[in-house]
């Protein structure tokens, strides 16, 4: 269920465009900040607050990859897998998180704690391999220590 | 292009249902190369069978994200039910809609879908379809009188299909018409006429009952004359059957206590109205442009003419019809309205008066056409003095600034058609000014005698219209609900369950014609087995006046006969010199002695016609040459429209009448009873299928949001409604559909018949 504020927001972004619908992807961003991902019942309120039904709004929550429909981990965990990265070790960097964490990319740990995403460029090639962690903090030029490192922090978080 | 396709499509074209009539798979063999370049264990594999809903089987495999059906749900049906999920090679189409593929026209994705991914859960692998022969015929749902193919493989029923007629359907058909069609071949069909020996009703020979049938007309002819006989013919059955219906008690029996609007509390219906004012011929509701404007007045074309609906909502989002939706309620229809006005139930007089009077007061008659056809106006005028826009406008809670932008727009506009529905039929039946009020909006502003201009009235069943037409109608004679408490001796009942629609008296001697043991045949003394219309030919006529024929696709069940077959026997043994072989015959006569059906022969109603087909695409259809875009469709039996007598008399004088809206009632405390129409309901036709049972709607009450909270009542609430004498539990639905102080409950559900619109009701939580 989304917050009063969070629907009077979703207004007023419905006021930015000619046509109302178009803030819809605003409005999934804005839900998703909020809960955290985007539940059946939220993907329900956004159609009703824009007009739209919930399979359109599905449709456009499932079409793109940073939105999630899949309840994820307390944390999540974008690893670039692009070529610079790549280049510098990231694909054995992958590898060290995805059995530290017991789960593959695009799956959350068995704990529940932690959800990890394989992702494009996130803009650090220079100090490549890069993760990004909660959509805020950059962990750069990865090492398997580092890594040990971050797991534990994010475990105990 | 096709090798890309074909990449993960699993080529199980033997087991398809599409197999045969599949455009992938024509393509595949006029242009595919013989061998793919890609290796088959690269083919991904998907579900094969996912319900998506309960009609309607998406096989993904075969999918090829074409996105048809998404886009025929989004812009024709306006159900936006169905979309895509996620992308690439994941991309599937979902439904999340509750209950999923909640649309009425979900079968239409089935005929669209370029390939077998979207099968009819019906229909699905019971039979190829190069075995399957198709028959053209008429759907015998609604009054809209769509054109199907029905297919038939074994004397049964496979499915059905729509038949393109660019006047009526187009190519579309609702799920009811699709898929509700099991009726026919069901066990439960009478086979042989039934006689009443003691308490049972026994097997009998037709010989032996309909020498009863005709002896006891006789007898009670000669004891208490011969309007202690009755007949009610359903509005099921064809022209045919009605004609010769009407014909056996008026020309026979010589009584006039006919009537067919069985289950029906209106008494008026318009048919006068209709038959002078009607649409002209060559309406199309499908290609309405901006130049007209279209008036739906207390109607649900949603629920009770599905296909009505879908094309009114095409004219405007791909043609700009001007649409106004006026009624006591939201409906579905309203979305698509440039204007949507709720009126108080029980002031639809006032409301048109209002915009009547802003016609006038703003000199926006059509003075030329008031001059050579209307005679009485200045005197019509000066009745209208006293009833100003606003004091119409606080009587119906209608602002008078939106009377006057509607009456300018239908005054102004250059075409105008009205549609009135069930709810404006039940205000006409209590307010003869609500029916004098269409009358004189079409005259005053000359929108009458034209094609696209008139009165189209939305009637219940495929064949209302005919049934007015041959006048089984109580002037003169007994009502149906007099009949129905055993005013006559002896009752005829044909395509029509009286005991089932309400209060039933049984007469001395009742007679039921139908396919089934009906409420009311189980209490008949001689049942009599009547055909279905797919078993015989004849003639329905639709809501807009079109009289369309339907062709044999099935053989008989068991000893069943065409309805007029067993009415000319029974003339027969009443002394009468009928001679008809067939039904073409009958309609022959028809022709030639009903003038409205002139010409209509089977001959003429069965020749093809080449039709233009319009052009998809926004703005006007007349703007462009549609023959040369889309070219013609040929051979298309498309019907005949009979004339109104605005079109086949072009120097008749019409005449205003004035009628002074009637009192408004006094204020009440209880709630406004207001009846609607599920279109999925509980009817001898419906119950026999069984895949359209989870479709049918549990009993509801619609309330206003704001009424229920005072009543303490929540969403999906029970509770209980109460009037007179009789009590009804229901669900309750808490929306902004229904206005404040009224409550709306479909009619044709368990336990909701026979409902009095407009009775005062008590709500309350159980």
């Amino acid at each position: 269920m989304l917050s009063q504020q969070a629907k009077s927001e979703i207004q007023q972004l419905m006021t930015k465009y000619p046509d109302a619908r178009s803030a819809i992807m605003p409005a999934l961003h804005l839900a998703q900040r909020e809960v955290g991902w985007l539940p059946d019942d939220v993907i329900q309120e956004i159609g009703d607050l824009l007009g739209l039904s919930k399979t359109e709004v599905n449709g456009v929550a499932t079409f793109y990859t940073m939105y999630a429909r899949d309840q994820p981990g307390r944390h999540t965990i974008m690893f670039c897998a692009d070529l610079p990265c790549a280049l510098r070790g990231a694909d054995e960097m992958l590898e060290h998180l995805e059995h530290k964490l017991g789960c593959r990319a695009s799956q959350t740990s068995p704990d529940g704690k932690i959800t990890l995403q394989e992702a494009e460029c996130l803009g650090g090639c220079n100090h490549a391999p890069v993760m990004l962690i909660d959509g805020a903090e950059h962990a750069q030029d990865l090492t398997s220590e580092k890594i040990d490192e971050i797991i534990e922090r994010l475990r105990n978080t | 292009m096709l090798e890309f396709l074909l990449t993960s499509h699993p080529l199980d074209c033997p087991i398809c249902d599409k197999g045969g009539e599949c455009p992938l798979q024509n393509l595949t063999m006029a242009y595919g190369p013989g061998k793919s370049r890609f290796p088959v264990e690269s083919k991904f594999h998907n579900e094969k069978r996912v319900p998506l809903g309960d009609l309607i089987m998406l096989d993904r495999e075969r999918c090829i994200q074409c996105s048809r059906c998404v886009r025929l749900q989004d812009e024709i049906a306006d159900d936006h039910v169905l979309g895509f999920q996620a992308r690439g090679r994941g991309l599937e189409i979902v439904s999340l809609s509750d209950p999923p593929f909640d649309s009425k026209f979900s079968g239409n994705t089935i005929d669209i879908c370029p390939v077998g991914a979207l099968t009819s859960r019906d229909f699905r692998l019971s039979a190829r379809v190069w075995e399957v022969r198709d028959y053209p015929s008429v759907c015998a749902h609604c009054s809209v009188g769509c054109n199907i193919l029905i297919g038939e493989r074994d004397h049964d029923i496979k499915r059905i299909v729509p038949r393109e007629n660019e006047s009526v359907n187009e190519i579309f058909l609702c799920d009811k018409g699709r898929f509700v069609h099991h009726f026919a071949t069901a066990p439960e069909r009478l086979t042989t006429p039934l006689i009443r020996r003691g308490w049972k009703l026994e097997v009998g020979s037709w010989n032996e009952a309909l020498n009863l049938v005709a002896s006891k007309f006789a007898e009670t002819r000669t004891q208490h004359g011969a309007s202690a006989l009755g007949g009610l013919g359903g509005d099921r059955a064809s022209n045919e059957d009605l004609y010769l219906f009407q014909k056996l008690f008026r020309q026979v029996i010589g009584s006039n206590n006919l009537e067919h609007r069985v289950g029906w509390s209106a008494t008026n219906v318009g048919a006068d109205l209709v038959r002078l004012y009607g649409a002209g011929v060559g309406t199309n509701l499908g290609a309405l442009d901006k130049n007209v404007t279209v008036l739906v007045l207390g109607a649900d074309p949603e629920e009770e003419q599905p296909v009505i609906r879908l094309r009114l909502t095409k004219s405007v989002r791909w043609y700009g019809a001007n649409l106004i939706v006026a009624n006591g309620r939201v409906t579905k229809l309203a979305k698509h309205a440039k204007q949507s006005l709720v009126y108080k139930y029980g002031a639809e007089a006032y409301f048109l008066l209002g915009v009547i009077r802003a016609i006038v007061d703003e000199g926006l008659e059509n003075r030329d056409f008031i001059a050579a056809r209307v005679a009485n106006f200045e005197e019509f005028a000066k009745s209208l003095e006293p009833n100003t826009v606003e004091r119409c406008a606080e009587l119906c809670h209608v602002k008078p600034e939106k009377i006057r932008d509607a009456a300018r727009q239908i005054a102004q506009s250059p075409n105008l058609l009205i549609l009135s529905g069930r709810e404006a039929m039940f205000a006409q039946q209590n307010d003869p000014a609500v029916a004098s009020g269409i009358a004189a909006l079409l005259l005053i502003t000359g929108h009458v005698g034209r094609a696209n201009n008139g009165l189209i009235a939305l009637y219940p069943h495929n064949n209302s219209m005919g049934a007015l037409d041959f006048g089984l109608l109580s002037e003169g004679g007994l009502s149906v609900r007099e009949m129905a408490s055993g005013k006559v001796r002896a009752l005829y009942a044909m395509a029509c369950d009286p005991a089932a629609a309400g209060e039933f008296t049984k007469p001395a001697f009742l007679v039921v014609q139908d396919l089934f043991l009906t409420e009311t045949a189980k209490l008949a003394d001689v049942v009599l087995p009547a055909q279905s219309f797919a078993e015989r030919e004849g003639t329905f006529t639709n809501t807009e006046r079109r009289v369309q024929l339907f062709r044999a696709a099935l053989k008989p069940i068991g000893e069943s006969k065409p309805d007029w077959w067993i009415i000319a026997e029974i003339a027969k043994r009443l002394g009468a010199e009928w001679k008809y072989g067939r039904s073409s015959e009958i309609m022959e006569e028809i022709a030639a002695t009903a003038p409205r059906y002139a010409g209509m022969t089977y001959a003429a109603l069965a020749e093809n016609v080449k039709m233009p087909r319009p052009a998809y695409g926004q703005g006007n259809p007349s703007d462009q040459p549609t023959e040369i875009a889309m070219g013609e469709l040929e051979n298309v039996s498309s019907g005949k429209a009979w004339r109104s007598v605005a079109e086949s008399e072009p120097n008749a004088k019409f005449e205003l009448v004035w009628n002074e809206p009637g009192q408004q009632s006094p204020e009440d405390s209880r709630q406004y009873l207001a009846v609607a129409r599920s279109l999925y309901d509980r009817g001898t036709l419906m119950s026999q299928t069984q895949i359209v049972r989870p479709r049918v709607p549990k009993p509801w009450v619609e309330i206003n949001s704001q009424d229920a909270e005072q009543l303490g009542i929540e969403n999906g609430a029970r509770v209980r409604v109460s009037f007179d004498s009789r009590v009804i539990e229901l669900t309750a639905r808490v929306d902004g559909h229904v206005p404040p102080d009224a409550v709306l409950i479909p009619s044709n559900l368990d336990g909701t018949a026979a409902l009095p619109l407009g009775a005062r009701v008590k709500v309350e939580k159980v």
